[in-house]
């Protein structure tokens, strides 16, 4: 290895890139849907808003360091190449786009909770 | 005839040990699904909490604290002869793979044994509600689990002194024990819901 | 990497992995066999066959309704009907199917001799053909289910339907369920560890990429199914509860497990279907996809996703509102990867130089009623609109559109596309033709109607109506489109019987695509490569040069393959895969035996056990191995510490 800028990303980086996105938003959905039956009954959502709010920033957190990792493996490695840099810059650039997505998706998942009551049936 | 280029692969290992291992892929593939299941049982149990006033239902007793304490104790101590276990068979070690996979199949009978009276201890019944009949479930799926676990490790106790002895079968050795444990983490999930959620939740 | 010419001619080498890799003659070779080509085709065709009797049984429910107050069949047989087509084509064909054109294609498209766990594989077929032929004798002895393919309780509970009818329904998920997760099993295995050389995650041809996704799906939907219907059974044969709200059941809980599964269901089917586009596309328009990052994209987001939509069918159920929304909100986002994926096929075709033979035609097929499908799905996504139109045939029609739109014109396609390399023939190109036009213009006549019956009030399920209802006319319509659909298929089983054995022969890549599995004759010899390839690209027939290199130093007198890392395939270790072995077809009969007796007898359980175990015994013991063992580098290291430390102590 050359020195710092030429590293490959390190290997939790991309899969933690990859995976908190979907798994937040899924997580989100989950929780949320189960908190709805609390919300009720305690007459208040906050902690709806409160679990979107968490998951959305760790979505675009790690979103930002795939971001991060993919601009600086984009200067490094070919986009189709068989070499680890190559496929790291693969993995940079998937867990960049689909945090975009996931936070995308969890913020649609968060509307209901300003629009409806949770007692509304 | 051009000649070709070539990658020479005839001096590579002809076996290999934890994710290298296709047998690793089988045990953390059955280990997925099975947890997928348990975890979905598991969010069954507090669907149908959720839906009556009282858990368990009036005049139900939760299961008896001791036998299920009892039994966590037993599969929580059996992880150390486990982990030798596990460990022998990463080093080729014939005799610690013998030795500790015996003590770990001897704590899996005593379990087994004392799960018989959790079984009489539960204090519900499947056929009287929907909390007896969770109840039964999850038990019965982690009993399943144990009982074809142990039968896994009584096989592979008998390869170890009847052989074939090779390579391949260390490996074997070695995911038992990983699924070995995931048995034991099951058990934990289990029984804080069903002994401890009760009580405490 | 030395240059070296063989030191065996290829016709030796031919010859000598022939014989370690072929099946055994006969009848008992067919029993025996652990080569994934021979268990794929016979997968591909017992799931075809499932598909059509499936489609039998839609043609005499379109006979039924094609007037009013029709008595060509009762209402019994009629609920029995339209539950076992819905059950044999989502169990029975649909997962069945592109599970089995995996197991095909992926090992030679990542370049190896095999699948992973080769007995599995067959266990895998055994166990579902079993389960198919369980439920279709029940169905002939008047003992089929008839609770619909979602057996909804308390209708399919003890109380409402006795008898064994949903018993057998219940037992046949149990059958399949366990087939599609050995199956994922393999192919998940297949793929992270058999690659070629060089075949890093990002060269990694998104068609195997789906079906990487796919199977992760089934990880995680098929246990749901699998607990959901082993507590309906236990509900229905030794007095659980779990469903049953006067002891603290509840049937929405059902509902929640079956969807849980049933959503992600109807992806697992759709995903590998766009990866049969991803494939066929860039063969017929000869050049690369556009936007490959993307698709994967697509893929792993429509996966995730898939997982958060369940709810969405069980709007009409009296949840919360805030809770429904969630799911509308999920249920319009995965439009987005679905969005991305068309984008990109759209951009490959634009700036590509389309032929259009008829796995291309398929796939333009595909686009029109895939995406219309897509459309109604975005309209019931809306919880306000799907209360209206709930269990009426606007529902029927919209996932008719997209499961045969997203799946079954792909599947067309792929069945077109990869026949030469299943069979070594070609199919007629203007029988293809034919079938296409037949099944496209048919299916939008039969299904489009249905579309107006829904928002004029027909409910699904009705073995007739009335003329007063004014749904005459398109139900009419729609049972013609039917039979037109039907002439289709039929149009294409004569292409197959025609040309399976007499067609015009194929070419290793009568195509001129770029994957591996064209890189071999047609169809492959038993061991599939005569040398494990190396990958230079993507899509690496187009980019390899000459030399391009190949593996040596795996023997070929026993079945040894190379197994690779998993991202970035470098060459790792050698592993040896098995014989021909009766012990999975044992052991699929003695599950049979299990999951059969136990419908009728708890008991089952404890004593059909027995058999399972000593038939998984014999399949698993060992006979131990020719070639030479070497222990992987660490383990020779501590030895050899060991041995050191030894000597030391000694000295």
């Amino acid at each position: 290895m050359k020195g710092n800028m030429s590293r490959s990303a390190t290997l939790s980086e991309l899969w933690a890139g990859v995976l908190i996105g979907p798994v937040a938003a899924l997580t989100q959905l989950e929780i949320n849907y189960a908190l709805v039956l609390w919300a009720c009954s305690h007459s208040r959502s906050w902690p709806l808003h409160l679990v979107s709010l968490l998951l959305l920033g760790f979505t675009v957190f790690a979103g930002f360091l795939a971001y991060k990792n993919w601009r600086r493996l984009a200067d490094l490695a070919a986009e189709d190449s068989g070499d680890t840099l190559s496929r790291s810059r693969f993995m940079a650039a998937v867990g960049t786009l689909i945090s975009a997505y996931m936070a995308l998706v969890i913020a649609a998942q968060w509307v209901p909770v300003f629009i409806y009551g949770p007692c509304q049936r | 005839m051009t000649p070709r280029r070539t990658i020479d692969v005839s001096r590579l290992p002809t076996y290999a040990f934890g994710h290298h291992a296709l047998t690793w892929w089988a045990t953390w593939s059955m280990i997925l699904m099975e947890g997928t299941m348990l975890v979905i049982l598991l969010i069954s149990y507090f669907f149908l909490r959720t839906a009556v006033p009282e858990w368990p239902p009036a005049h139900t007793l939760p299961p008896n604290l001791f036998w299920g304490t009892l039994n966590t104790a037993i599969i929580l101590a059996s992880v150390f002869p486990n982990q030798l276990a596990k460990k022998a068979a990463e080093s080729l070690d014939v005799k610690g793979v013998r030795l500790w996979m015996i003590v770990t199949l001897l704590f899996g009978v005593a379990f087994a044994v004392v799960r018989i009276f959790e079984f009489k201890n539960l204090n519900c019944h499947w056929q009287q509600n929907a909390y007896g009949s969770i109840v039964w479930f999850n038990m019965g799926f982690h009993t399943a689990h144990v009982l074809t676990d142990m039968v896994d490790t009584v096989v592979l106790i008998v390869l170890m002194f009847v052989g074939p002895i090779e390579g391949p079968r260390f490996v074997d050795v070695s995911e038992n024990s990983i699924y070995w444990n995931f048995v034991v983490v099951i058990w934990l999930l289990i029984y804080s819901v069903i002994y401890l959620a009760p009580r405490f939740l | 990497m030395t240059p070296e010419t063989a030191t065996k001619t290829d016709d030796a080498l031919h010859r000598e992995l022939e014989k370690t890799w072929g099946d055994k003659p006969g009848i008992w070779g067919s029993l025996t066999s652990v080569n994934h080509k021979t268990i794929g085709k016979r997968f591909i065709v017992t799931a075809f066959c499932f598909f059509v009797f499936a489609g039998i049984l839609a043609v005499l429910m379109r006979i039924q309704l094609a007037r009013p107050e029709n008595h060509f069949i009762g209402a019994d047989l009629y609920n029995q009907i339209f539950t076992m087509h819905g059950t044999t084509m989502m169990f029975l064909f649909a997962v069945p199917i592109m599970e089995a054109i995996a197991v095909f294609l992926v090992p030679l498209i990542v370049g190896t001799r095999s699948i992973a766990f080769p007995r599995l594989n067959a266990f895998g077929y055994w166990i579902f053909l079993f389960g198919g032929i369980m439920i279709f004798v029940a169905f002939i002895l008047n003992v089929g289910p008839d609770a619909g393919w979602f057996a909804y309780v308390p209708l399919a509970g003890p109380q409402y339907a006795p008898g064994k009818r949903v018993d057998f329904w219940a037992q046949l998920i149990t059958f399949t369920e366990v087939s599609a997760l050995v199956v994922a099993t393999e192919l998940i295995t297949t793929i992270f560890k058999l690659r070629a050389p060089g075949m890093s995650l990002n060269r990694i041809p998104v068609y195997v990429w789906s079906i990487l996704v796919m199977a992760f799906m089934v990880f995680f939907a098929m246990p749901t199914i699998a607990l959901a219907s082993t507590s309906l059974i236990l509900d229905r044969l030794v007095s659980t509860h779990f469903f049953n709200p006067a002891e603290g059941g509840d049937p929405i809980l059902w509902q929640h497990l079956f969807w849980f599964f049933g959503h992600p269901e109807v992806y697992i089917i759709f995903i590998p279907a766009t990866g049969f586009v991803s494939a066929i596309i860039p063969t017929f328009v000869r050049r690369p996809i556009f936007g490959y990052t993307a698709l994967v994209l697509s893929l792993i987001s429509t996966a995730f996703i898939g997982f958060g939509l369940w709810v969405h069918h069980m709007f009409a159920a009296g949840l919360p509102k805030m809770g429904q929304s969630f799911f509308t909100a999920a249920t319009l986002m995965i439009v987005i990867p679905s969005g991305v994926q068309i984008f990109c096929w759209i951009a490959t075709i634009w700036s590509g130089r389309p032929i259009f033979k008829t796995p291309f035609l398929f796939s333009l097929g595909f686009f029109f009623v895939f995406i219309m499908g897509g459309l109604t799905g975005v309209m019931l996504a809306s919880w306000p609109l799907d209360l209206q139109l709930h269990d009426t045939y606007f529902v029927v029609a919209h996932f008719h559109y997209v499961l045969i739109g997203g799946a079954v014109f792909p599947l067309f396609g792929a069945l077109h596309y990869w026949f030469p390399k299943f069979t070594g023939h070609m199919l007629s190109e203007s029988l293809g033709k034919v079938t296409f036009w037949l099944m496209f213009i048919g299916f939008n006549l039969a299904f489009f109607p249905m579309h107006i019956l829904g928002l004029i009030g027909m409910p699904r399920r009705v073995y007739t109506f009335q003329a007063m209802n004014g749904w005459a006319g398109l139900n009419l319509l729609a049972t013609i489109g039917g039979v037109v659909l039907t002439l289709g298929v039929l149009v294409f089983i004569i292409n197959f019987f025609i040309n399976r054995k007499r067609g015009e022969l194929a070419a290793e890549n009568p195509w001129g695509a770029s994957t591996l599995e064209w890189a071999t004759s047609s169809p492959p010899p038993s061991y599939n490569f005569l040398h494990i390839p190396t990958v230079a690209g993507r899509d690496t027939l187009w980019v390899q040069p000459e030399d391009q290199p190949v593996v040596v130093g795996i023997r070929s007198d026993v079945r040894q393959v190379l197994i690779t890392k998993m991202l970035d395939a470098e060459p790792e270790h050698i592993d040896q895969f098995p014989e021909p072995t009766i012990w999975p077809l044992l052991a699929a009969l003695s599950a049979t035996g299990l999951f059969i007796g136990s419908i009728f007898n708890p008991w089952a359980v404890v004593w059909g056990s027995i058999p399972v175990t000593v038939s998984l015994i014999a399949w698993f013991w060992p006979k131990g191995r020719k070639a030479e063992e070497r222990p992987p580098k660490e383990v020779q290291q501590n030895l050899g510490e060991q041995k050191l430390n030894a000597q030391e102590e000694a000295a």
